[in-house]
C-alpha cells in the first residue's frame, strides 16, 4: 500500500513540474536568436529619411515613367502610358509609421530626442502632403492607428489634412530649433538640426506656395504663415539642400542602363525649345546631340544639333523616327557615370523660386522678385557647373556664362503674368532627372505648355486633357470602402476619376 | 447482391504558426545608404495569442457488389471544413499597417461527391473485359465570412455560399450590346474587377478499360476534366511578341512594317462619340450618356495586340483573351502486352517472358488550350508535357 501511495504522489509531482516546465520554455523556443526586436533611434531615422529620399521605384524604367508624364521625355521603343497622360490608381499609405513611432520610442531618455521627434513629424507631414495631392480627401485625424484597433480610418477633408500638415510642420520647426545634432542621417546634412530647420521651412514655403489658389481660407491663413517664416528667417543658403549623394555602392537608377529601352528615353521637345529660346546650356547637360544632326556635319556644341521628341505624337512615328536616329537622347552622362549629380529633394533653387513667387503675388514686401529668381537661377546652373563637364559636349557651364545669362528671354520680365511664368518655367527645369512635383504644379498653374494631343491622349473624358488626381487606391476599394465611398460622395457625388478636380484646385 | 458496405470517418487536424512567425522583427538593412544601416520595424501587427489552423473532415461512402462480383459501385460523400486561418489579413495601409497576422473567423468548406463504377462486362474462358470509370465533383464555399478580414469581402462574388476560387479580372469596357470601346484606336480595360467563372473545374473524370484476350493484353487509361478557368501565360505572350500563328496574315501587319510609320489595324468595336459614364465604387454603371459610333481609328497593329493580349509579367490582370476554359481529356496510358505462352518459353529455359507496348500521354485533346497542356491547373510557359511511347521485355529465369 505504502510503495503505490509514493509512486502516485510521485508521479503527481513529476507532472507538475513537467508542465511548468513546458510553459516557460515555450517563448525561449520560440524567439529567434538571429534576429532584434530593439534598434537605436540612429537606424529608424536612417530610414525614415531614406523612405522621403530614395528613389523607391522598380526599376530604371519606373524612373523614367515618371519623367514621361511631366514631359520631360518620351520612349522610343516602347509606348509608354503615361507620356499619353494616363493615370492610374494612386498609392497611399503609411507602413512606415511604425518604423517612425520606433524611433520616437526608442529615442526616450536620449538627449537628441527632440531631434527625432521634430524628424517625425516632418516625414508624417511629408507622406500626407503626397497623399492628399495625389488623390483628395484622405484620412488623417483617424490615420495610423492601426496599433489601437482603427482599420477603417475615417476620411478628412483636404482642408482639415492640410491644417494638420502646417501645424505638424511648425512643430518640427520649434523642435529642430531646441533640438541638438543627431545620429543616423545619410544625407550631405549629416543630422545638423539647424540645417533640418531650414529645409522644414523649405517645405513649408512650397506647401503653402502650392496653396496659391486657396490664399484667402483664413483656417490655413496662408500668407501670414508664408511671411512668418521669411521674417524668422531660417532659410537655406546656396550650399545646403535636402537629398543624397549617390556613391560606388548606390548608383543612380539609370546607372549602366544603355539598352534598349532605356537608351530611346529622348528628351522632349518642349525642353529643348524652352532651352533654345533661354539660350541655356543646361541643354548640353540634358542631352546629346541627335545623331542625324551630327551626321550632316553639325557639331556637338551647337545648339541647333539638338532635336526634341514630339512626345504627343502618336508613338508609332517617334518610334520610326527614332530609328532614324533624328533625336536627342538623354545625356550619356546619367547612364554612364554611378554619381552623375546628387539627387535634391528640396533645394537653395527651389526655395528662391518660392519666394520669388510670393513676392510677385504680394505675399511678401521683403526682398525683390528679381533677385530671388536670378539667384534661384544661377544656383541651378551652377548645380550643373558642377557635374562631370567631359559630358557637357564641349560647352560646358562657366562662371562668366552665368553672370552673363539674364538676357533676352531669361531676363526678368516686366509683366506680373510673365513673371509667374518666368519663374514656373525655371522651376520645371529644375525637376529635369530629379524628383519633381511638376505634375503638380502644372495642374495648379497650367504652365509650361504641355503638349497634349487629343487624337493620342490616353486619359479618357471626352476632349481629354491632362489628368488632374490619381484614382483612389485599391486597397481602399477592398480594406475601408464604406469610407472611401463617403469620401468620394462629398468631393464628387460618387465618382473617382482622373479628371475629378481637388479642392485646392478650385 | 454480393456484398455491401458501409464507411464512414471523422478527423481533425491542427496546424499551429510556424516557429518564430509570431515574432516581431526589426529587419535590419546593411548597409543602407553609404556606410549606414537603418532599421524598420515590421508593418504586420503579429498578437501573441494565436490558435491553430483546424480542419475538420467528414467522410461516408458505400460500396455495393452486385453480380457475383462483376459490377461494382462506390460511393462517397465528402466535406472538409477549415477553419480558424492563421493569415496574413490585409489591412487599409492607411491605419499604419499593411496587415495583421492572426485567426480569421472565415470557414471554408470544401464538398464533393465521388463515384466509381467497376464492370466486367464480358467474361469467359479466354476473353475478359474490365471496366472501371470515376466520376468526381467537388467545389470549396464560404461557409462563414469575416467581415472585416476576408480578401475582398466586400466584393459580390465573396460571401456565404459562394465559391472561394471566383476567377476574377479586368474585363474590355463594352458597351450594351458587348462590343469593346476603344479610345483612339485602343481597346480598353475597365478599372474594376468582374466575375469571369471559377478556377476548380466543374467535375473531374477517369475511365479505365482493360480487355484480355488469351495471352493479350490491352489497357487504356483516360483522364479529364471538364470546366474551370485557367490564364495562358504562353497565348499571352505569343500574341504579345507577335510570334501568334494567326497573326501571322494579318494584311495590316504587312503594311504597318512595309509603310513606315502608317497605322493600318482598326480593331472590331465602338468608340464613344460623345457623352460620359460615372461608375460607383465597385464598379456599377451610375448614369451613362454615351453615344458609339463603328470605330474607325487605326493604330498599328502591334499596337492593337500588345493592348489586347496585355503582358502581365510585371503585374496586373489578364485580357480576358487570355482567360481560358481548362477542359481537356488525356489518354494516359495505353498498352499492349504479349505473354508468351510458357511452352514456348520453357523452350529457351525461361520460366516466363512478355513483350508490351506502352504509350503515355499518347493523346491529350482540350477544348480551349492549343499550344500548351492545362493539365495541372495552371498555366506558367510550362514546357510541352511529352508523349512516351516504348515496350517493354520482361523475362524471367
Amino acid at each position: 500500500m505504502k510503495s503505490i501511495i509514493h509512486y502516485r504522489i510521485f508521479s503527481a509531482l513529476m507532472i507538475i513540474v513537467f508542465l511548468m516546465g513546458c510553459t516557460d520554455k515555450f517563448d525561449e523556443f520560440n524567439t529567434n536568436p538571429n534576429t532584434v526586436t530593439q534598434a537605436p533611434p540612429s537606424m529608424f531615422a536612417t530610414q525614415v529619411i531614406l523612405n522621403m529620399t530614395k528613389f523607391s521605384g522598380r526599376d530604371a524604367m519606373a524612373y523614367l515613367e515618371g519623367q514621361c508624364l511631366t514631359k520631360y521625355v518620351g520612349l522610343g521603343v516602347t509606348k509608354v502610358a503615361n507620356q499619353y497622360n494616363q493615370m492610374g490608381r494612386g498609392y497611399f499609405g503609411l507602413t512606415s509609421l511604425p518604423t517612425i513611432n520606433s524611433m520616437i520610442s526608442s529615442a526616450e531618455g536620449n538627449p537628441q530626442k527632440d531631434s527625432y521627434l521634430a524628424l517625425a513629424k516632418f516625414a508624417r507631414a511629408n507622406m500626407f502632403w503626397s497623399g492628399t495631392t495625389s488623390l483628395g480627401d484622405i484620412p488623417y485625424s483617424e490615420a495610423g492607428l492601426g496599433a489601437d484597433g482603427n482599420f477603417k480610418p475615417k476620411y478628412d477633408t483636404q482642408e482639415t489634412v492640410i491644417l494638420g500638415i502646417l501645424n505638424e510642420l511648425k512643430e518640427a520647426d520649434a523642435l529642430f530649433a531646441k533640438g541638438i545634432k543627431f545620429d543616423g542621417d545619410p544625407t550631405p546634412l549629416a543630422g545638423d538640426a539647424t540645417k533640418w530647420r531650414k529645409v522644414v521651412n523649405v517645405f513649408t514655403l512650397k506647401v503653402l506656395n502650392a496653396l496659391s489658389k486657396k490664399s484667402d481660407v483664413t483656417s490655413l491663413d496662408v500668407k501670414k504663415r508664408f511671411q512668418d517664416i521669411v521674417n524668422a528667417g531660417n532659410l537655406l543658403d546656396n550650399n545646403t539642400y535636402l537629398g543624397l549623394v549617390y556613391n560606388d555602392v548606390q548608383n543612380h537608377p539609370m546607372y549602366n542602363n544603355r539598352n534598349l529601352y532605356y537608351n530611346s528615353a529622348m528628351v522632349s521637345s518642349m525642353v529643348v525649345n524652352y532651352l533654345k529660346r533661354l539660350n541655356d546650356y543646361r541643354l548640353f547637360y540634358f542631352a546629346d546631340p541627335s545623331p542625324d544632326k551630327i551626321a550632316s556635319g553639325l557639331k556637338e556644341d551647337n545648339m541647333d544639333a539638338y532635336v526634341g521628341m514630339d512626345i504627343e505624337v502618336e508613338f508609332a512615328i517617334n518610334q520610326a523616327n527614332n530609328l532614324k536616329k533624328l533625336y536627342s537622347s538623354l545625356n550619356g552622362r546619367y547612364y554612364d557615370v554611378k554619381a552623375p549629380e546628387p539627387r535634391v529633394i528640396l533645394g537653395y533653387s527651389e526655395q528662391q523660386f518660392a519666394l520669388a513667387e510670393a513676392r510677385v503675388r504680394g505675399w511678401i514686401s521683403t526682398g525683390t522678385a528679381k533677385d530671388y529668381y536670378e539667384s534661384g537661377v544661377k544656383a541651378a546652373l551652377a548645380f550643373y557647373k558642377a557635374t562631370d563637364a567631359t559630358k557637357a559636349h564641349n560647352k560646358p557651364i562657366t562662371d562668366a556664362y552665368i553672370s552673363g545669362y539674364f538676357t533676352g528671354e531669361a531676363a526678368f520680365a516686366a509683366t506680373t503674368d510673365a513673371q509667374l511664368k518666368q519663374i514656373w518655367l525655371q522651376r520645371y527645369l529644375l525637376g529635369y532627372m530629379q524628383p519633381e512635383s511638376e505634375f503638380y504644379n502644372y495642374r495648379l498653374n497650367k504652365y509650361p505648355d504641355f503638349p497634349i494631343n487629343p487624337a493620342t491622349n490616353l486619359n479618357p473624358g471626352i476632349g481629354g486633357g491632362f489628368p488632374m488626381r490619381n484614382m483612389y487606391p485599391d486597397a481602399e476599394y477592398s480594406y475601408n470602402l464604406e469610407n472611401l465611398k463617403s469620401a468620394l460622395t462629398k468631393q464628387w457625388s460618387g465618382s473617382d476619376d482622373t479628371n475629378n478636380i481637388m479642392w485646392i484646385l478650385k | 447482391m454480393s456484398l455491401w458496405k458501409f464507411r464512414g470517418s471523422w478527423t481533425t487536424v491542427k496546424i499551429p504558426a510556424d516557429i518564430y512567425a509570431i515574432n516581431n522583427v526589426i529587419s535590419i538593412t546593411n548597409p543602407a545608404w553609404g556606410t549606414f544601416s537603418s532599421a524598420s520595424a515590421p508593418s504586420t501587427i503579429r498578437p501573441t495569442d494565436l490558435f491553430p489552423q483546424a480542419a475538420t473532415s467528414l467522410e461516408i461512402g458505400s460500396n455495393i457488389n452486385v453480380l457475383s462480383n462483376r459490377m461494382s459501385f462506390d460511393f462517397t460523400y465528402y466535406q472538409k471544413k477549415g477553419f480558424d486561418f492563421i493569415k496574413s489579413s490585409s489591412v487599409s495601409p492607411i491605419s499604419g499597417y499593411g496587415s495583421i497576422f492572426m485567426n480569421t473567423l472565415e470557414e471554408r468548406t470544401r464538398k464533393g461527391v465521388e463515384m466509381t463504377l467497376k464492370a466486367t462486362p464480358v467474361k469467359t474462358r479466354d476473353l475478359q473485359w474490365d471496366l472501371m470509370f470515376n466520376w468526381t465533383k467537388d467545389a470549396q464555399y464560404f461557409t462563414k465570412v469575416d467581415p472585416l478580414y476576408t480578401t475582398n469581402v466586400d466584393k459580390p462574388w465573396v460571401g456565404v455560399n459562394k465559391r472561394t476560387d471566383a476567377f476574377v479580372s479586368n474585363d474590355f469596357l463594352r458597351d450594351p450590346g458587348g462590343n469593346i470601346i476603344y479610345l483612339n484606336g485602343i481597346p480598353q480595360y475597365s478599372k474594376y474587377l468582374s466575375l469571369f467563372g471559377y478556377a476548380d473545374p466543374d467535375w473531374m473524370w477517369g475511365l479505365s478499360t482493360s480487355l484480355s484476350y488469351k495471352n493479350f493484353r490491352f489497357n487504356i487509361n483516360l483522364d479529364g476534366r471538364v470546366g474551370g478557368l485557367i490564364t495562358s501565360y504562353t497565348e499571352m505572350y505569343l500574341w504579345n511578341t507577335g510570334n501568334h500563328i494567326l497573326s501571322q496574315d494579318e494584311p495590316a501587319r504587312y503594311k504597318d512594317a512595309t509603310v513606315a510609320g502608317s497605322m493600318n489595324y482598326i480593331g472590331n468595336g465602338v468608340k464613344v462619340t460623345s457623352g460620359t459614364v460615372t461608375f460607383d465604387a465597385i464598379g456599377n454603371i451610375t448614369a451613362d450618356s454615351r453615344v458609339y459610333a463603328p470605330n474607325d481609328v487605326a493604330t498599328t497593329y502591334k499596337t492593337y495586340l500588345q493592348n489586347y493580349h496585355k503582358s502581365i509579367a510585371w503585374g496586373g490582370n489578364p485580357s480576358p483573351a487570355e482567360i481560358l476554359d481548362g477542359t481537356f481529356l488525356k489518354i494516359r496510358e495505353i498498352s499492349l502486352s504479349y505473354d508468351v505462352p510458357s511452352e514456348l518459353v520453357s523452350k529457351v529455359k525461361m520460366k516466363g517472358a512478355s513483350i508490351s507496348f506502352i504509350g503515355q500521354n499518347f493523346f491529350m485533346w482540350a477544348k480551349e488550350f492549343k499550344y500548351s497542356d492545362p493539365d495541372g491547373g495552371t498555366e506558367n510557359f510550362a514546357d510541352p508535357s511529352q508523349r512516351y511511347l516504348g515496350f517493354n521485355l520482361k523475362i524471367d529465369f
